[in-house]
Parts: C-alpha cells; sequence; structure tokens
C-alpha cells in the first residue's frame, strides 16, 4: 500500500460522518428542537420519542452501512 | 411457605443457575492467557453482543436509572443516549485494533499503547487510571447485591452477607473460567434482564396508571418540568443544556475506551464478527426504556422515596406482587449487577498483571505463572471492593464521578495513536497527565465550574493542547516503527 493511511471505503467514510451527526442529534442544540412534551406519540413525550427514534434510525443506517461494505468485500 | 423465603429461593436458584453456566463456559477456552483474557480471540457475534450489553446494564442502569427518571425525569434520557453512540467510534478503530491485537499479541488495552509509544510508563499510567476508575464501579455494584439481598429477606440477610455471597458466585466462575465465564453468564444474565426490564416497565405503568400514555399524560399535568428535557439537576433546578450535552459527549468518548469493554475488542472471533456487533449494539439501548418507565410511574404513586436508587425495590416490595415474581426481579437486579461486576473483576486482574506488574518487572513472565497470577488478582480485587462495600463507610461517590472524567483522558490518545504519527511518547504522557490533572482540580475547586459543564471536557481541551505542543516539541519516533500503527 503506497497511501500513508489505510483506504477507507465509501460506507466506511458515510459511517464516519453519520456516527458524529447521531451524536450531535442527541444534543444541544439539535435535541433542544425536540426536547419538549407535545405531541405525544406512541404514549411517550416527544422527549423520549425523539430519543427512541434516533436509536431506530442509527440501528437502521449503521445496518444498511455494514451490508453494503460486506457486499462490497465479497465482490472485490 | 412465607413469601419472603419464595423470593429468596428463586433468587438462590437465579445463584446456582449463574454459578453452573459460568463454570461449564470454561472449558471451552484454552489454559493459556490468551485463552483466559481473550477467550482464544474466538467469540461469536451474540456472545459478543451480550457481553458488552450486559455489562453497560448495571445497577446503576436497573437501579440508577429508574431513580434518575423518578427524581431528575427527562435528564435520565441521558443514560439511553450515550450507550447509543458511544460504540460507534469502534466501527472505525476496532477492525485495526483487532488485526493489531492479532498481529502482536495484545489481551489488553494498555499493551497497545505502550507498543505504540515504546513505553512502560505508559503501561503504568494507563493502569492506574483503570484501576482508579473500576473500583469505585465495583463497590457500588456489590453494594447493589447487598442491597438487593437485604430487601427479598426482610433484613434476615445483611447487606454485608448477600454482597458476599453474590460475589462470591462472581469470584468463583470469574477464577475458573476467565473471559469465558462472563462472556457465558452475561449471555443469560443479560436475557433475564431484559424480558424482565419489559415485563416490569409494562406492566408497573399499566398498574399504577392504566397505561404508559395515561401515565404520561398525568405527568404532563402534574410535573411537566420532568418531561421538558433536559430535565432537572442533582439538587432539583432545571438542568443546563450544556451539563446535560457535555455528559453526553464525555460518557460517549469515555464509553468505546473502558478498559474492560476495550479488551473485548481482541476476543472477536473475526472483523466481520466485531462490526455486526457495534452495528447492532444500539438495540440494547432499547431496553432501558422501559426501565425510565418505572421510574416515571412512580413519580406520583409513591412520591418522596430516598434515596432515590431504591425506588425500584420499593415498588416491587410495596406492591402486592407474587412472591415468584418479586423473586424474578430481585435475580434480574443481581444479574444487572454481577453482569457488569464480573467484566470489571476480570479486566482489573488482567491489567493489574500484565499492565502494571509485567511493565514493573524486569524479566518476562511465562505464560502459566501470568494466568496464575491473573487468578490470584482476582481474587485480590474482589477482596479490595468488597472491603469498601461492607466494611468501609468511605463515600465512594466522588471517585466514581472522577472515574468517567479520567477514562474519557483515554479518547484523545487512542485518535493519535492510530491518525497522527508525529505524537510522541512524552507528548502522550503529559497529555494523559495533564488532562486527569484538570478533571480532578475542577472537581476539588466548585468555583471553577461553569454552566454544569462536565469537568472532563476542560481535562479533554487541556490534554489536546498539551498532546499537541509537548509532541512537537520531542523528537519525532522511528517512521518504520509508527507506520505498523497508522497504517494498519
Amino acid at each position: 500500500m503506497s497511501s500513508e493511511r489505510p483506504e477507507v471505503s465509501r460506507p466506511g467514510r458515510y459511517a464516519m460522518a453519520f456516527s458524529v451527526f447521531a451524536l450531535l442529534a442527541l444534543i444541544w442544540p439539535i435535541y433542544s428542537l425536540f426536547g419538549g412534551i407535545r405531541p405525544m406519540i406512541l404514549g411517550m413525550p416527544l422527549s423520549l420519542f425523539y430519543i427512541v427514534t434516533v436509536i431506530v434510525v442509527v440501528f437502521l443506517v449503521m445496518l444498511t452501512l455494514f451490508l453494503w461494505e460486506s457486499k462490497n468485500d465479497r465482490l472485490g | 411457605m412465607e413469601s419472603w423465603l419464595i423470593v429468596f429461593l428463586v433468587t438462590i436458584g437465579y445463584l446456582i443457575l449463574s454459578l453452573g453456566v459460568g463454570l461449564f463456559s470454561g472449558r471451552k477456552a484454552s489454559a493459556s492467557t490468551e485463552g483466559y483474557v481473550a477467550g482464544d480471540r474466538n467469540l461469536g457475534f451474540l456472545v459478543l453482543y451480550f457481553i458488552l450489553g450486559a455489562s453497560i446494564y448495571s445497577a446503576f442502569a436497573f437501579l440508577g436509572g429508574p431513580g434518575w427518571a423518578y427524581s431528575r425525569g427527562a435528564a435520565a434520557f441521558y443514560i439511553i443516549s450515550y450507550g447509543t453512540v458511544g460504540l460507534l467510534p469502534w466501527y472505525f478503530l476496532g477492525p485495526r485494533i483487532a488485526r493489531l491485537g492479532r498481529k502482536f499479541g495484545y489481551v489488553t488495552q494498555a499493551e497497545l499503547f505502550a507498543h505504540r509509544y515504546e513505553s512502560r510508563f505508559i503501561s503504568c499510567i494507563l493502569a492506574t487510571i483503570s484501576l482508579v476508575a473500576f473500583v469505585p464501579y465495583l463497590v457500588i455494584q456489590m453494594k447493589g447485591a447487598g442491597y438487593v439481598f437485604s430487601i427479598v429477606t426482610e433484613g434476615r440477610i445483611p447487606e454485608w452477607g448477600g454482597a458476599a455471597i453474590a460475589y462470591g458466585v462472581v469470584l468463583i466462575y470469574v477464577f475458573k473460567s476467565g473471559v469465558m465465564g462472563v462472556a457465558w453468564t452475561n449471555t443469560f444474565q443479560g436475557i433475564l434482564m431484559m424480558g424482565l426490564a419489559w415485563v416490569l416497565g409494562l406492566y408497573l405503568p399499566y398498574k399504577l396508571h392504566g397505561g404508559v400514555g395515561p401515565m404520561f399524560e398525568e405527568l404532563a399535568r402534574v410535573a411537566p418540568e420532568l418531561l421538558q428535557a433536559p430535565g432537572l439537576d442533582a439538587a432539583g433546578n432545571p438542568w443546563t443544556w450544556a451539563g446535560y450535552s457535555s455528559s453526553i459527549v464525555i460518557s460517549v468518548l469515555g464509553f468505546s475506551v473502558w478498559p474492560h469493554y476495550f479488551m473485548k475488542i481482541y476476543t472477536a472471533r473475526n472483523i466481520e464478527t466485531l462490526k455486526r456487533m457495534i452495528v447492532f449494539y444500539p438495540t440494547f439501548q432499547i431496553f432501558l426504556v422501559p426501565i425510565m418507565f418505572v421510574g416515571f410511574a412512580a413519580i406520583t404513586a409513591f412520591p418522596g422515596v430516598t434515596p432515590v436508587d431504591t425506588i425500584l425495590p420499593h415498588i416491587v416490595t410495596s406492591m402486592d406482587i407474587p412472591p415468584l415474581a418479586v423473586g424474578l426481579f430481585c435475580a434480574g437486579a443481581l444479574a444487572a449487577s454481577m453482569s457488569s461486576g464480573d467484566a470489571i473483576v476480570h479486566a482489573a486482574a488482567s491489567i493489574m498483571i500484565k499492565d502494571f506488574y509485567g511493565a514493573v518487572r524486569a524479566e518476562k513472565l511465562d505464560g502459566q505463572q501470568e494466568t496464575r497470577l491473573i487468578r490470584f488478582s482476582v481474587i485480590v480485587i474482589g477482596a479490595i471492593a468488597y472491603f469498601f462495600a461492607a466494611v468501609s463507610e468511605y463515600s465512594l461517590v466522588y471517585l466514581l464521578l472522577l472515574s468517567y472524567g479520567f477514562i474519557a483522558q483515554i479518547f484523545p490518545t487512542l485518535v493519535a495513536l492510530f491518525y497522527w504519527k508525529r505524537s510522541t511518547p512524552t507528548g502522550v504522557i503529559a497529555g494523559l497527565l495533564a488532562g486527569c490533572a484538570v478533571v480532578i482540580v475542577w472537581n476539588l475547586v466548585p468555583s471553577l465550574q461553569w454552566q454544569q459543564i462536565h469537568p472532563g471536557i476542560f481535562g479533554i481541551g487541556v490534554h489536546i493542547v498539551v498532546l499537541v505542543v509537548v509532541s512537537k516539541l520531542t523528537a519525532p519516533m522511528n517512521g518504520e516503527h509508527v507506520r505498523k500503527f497508522v497504517e494498519a
């Protein structure tokens, strides 16, 4: 390998950017936009429903990137 | 039969099962240090998922989580949040760490750092930071276990006795089976806790308020300040966004470098297994949601309970719940305590011997000798923590507050290790020490605090500046050696 750093694949780069975004989504200022009580969704106040949504989104996005990356690995 | 006896028997049944699972599992790993500490680098997805999931799901989450929701409302969501993203740095660094571990035979965190920076002193510093952070953590787990026992037997077994029984079991299976004992018991304990969290988290709001929805509707009417993020601080005033956000950031940075987690990177069977586990890890956090419901359910039903960490046992024992169910609850609470405690005891013993004793000793230990010493240290660490938990009145809350601030200091070093070729041993040591010093000073001098920002943030800031400046002032390391790591 001639480059100084190991090659990071495209899904790998997306995953890194997404990780930073996920952290930012859970703190001020983004979370403060969703930190209220109403609307209540599925019986939960918005402040909690939002956190649950972030967990599910983090899981699904990372899963997609992971599957994409392992498909690339298999192909090439 | 008296109801406390049924509860007690269920709890004992759980302990016997844990012991059986823990002892049986050790047969699968070799007798070498690599087998005892890293499971011969052959752990599969499910076990890896549970070992990490159940380790974080500690007595703090099980008893402290509802306590936070009960007293501080939405502030408790920070506990769910940081675990969701806390492991993501591993997605990028984990494969590189695992590859290097395989190539150079590391089983602990400090071995990687000491090799990269060719410094035994770094190994000693990291070992010290780890042990200082581990002991209070372990003491809290033991206290939690003792507390559960004392409640379920209505005081017939004192707290010191309960802690001794539960941790006697832990020490036996960790001593005998090492990481495999931790792995398989955590799988069993993790499933038990998850099931229990959902049953309690849905049953209690239903029983007390007619459901989760009506419960939150009622709270929105009588105590809206609790549902509004970021909730309340420890004194009951609205928490600042800076305090909430900085606590998450420090916990996220610390999460991925807690030495007992970090070591598990080496245990993965292959890179694909490791990455898949990291991807699935946030799903474990979903199980903290029903745990929060428990705390919220108690706000109007059981006002004024102190200390707030006792709210869950308080509800369970004061409601008309069948003794069998109470017994299962106790088993779940013990599982939460023990599944974190076992991983910590095991890691602390490995670190004490490999990273501290190994670094100060002139000649190398042979494998069998090393495993024997680690086993012996399991007992020593257990005894020290037990002394603090049962005998000493010394308050450890202070040390616990420091620990995340300390542990988070390892993160900048980890990033420099892989991404900054110019970082030098002196720079790294100076940065680590400066960061920890700042955390201590910020805790000692309350007037320095501002906007309730976590002291660890200031520590990280100073750490990075010192790391960069001192590295630039000292001679660069041999390029050939450094390339092995930055190009791993």
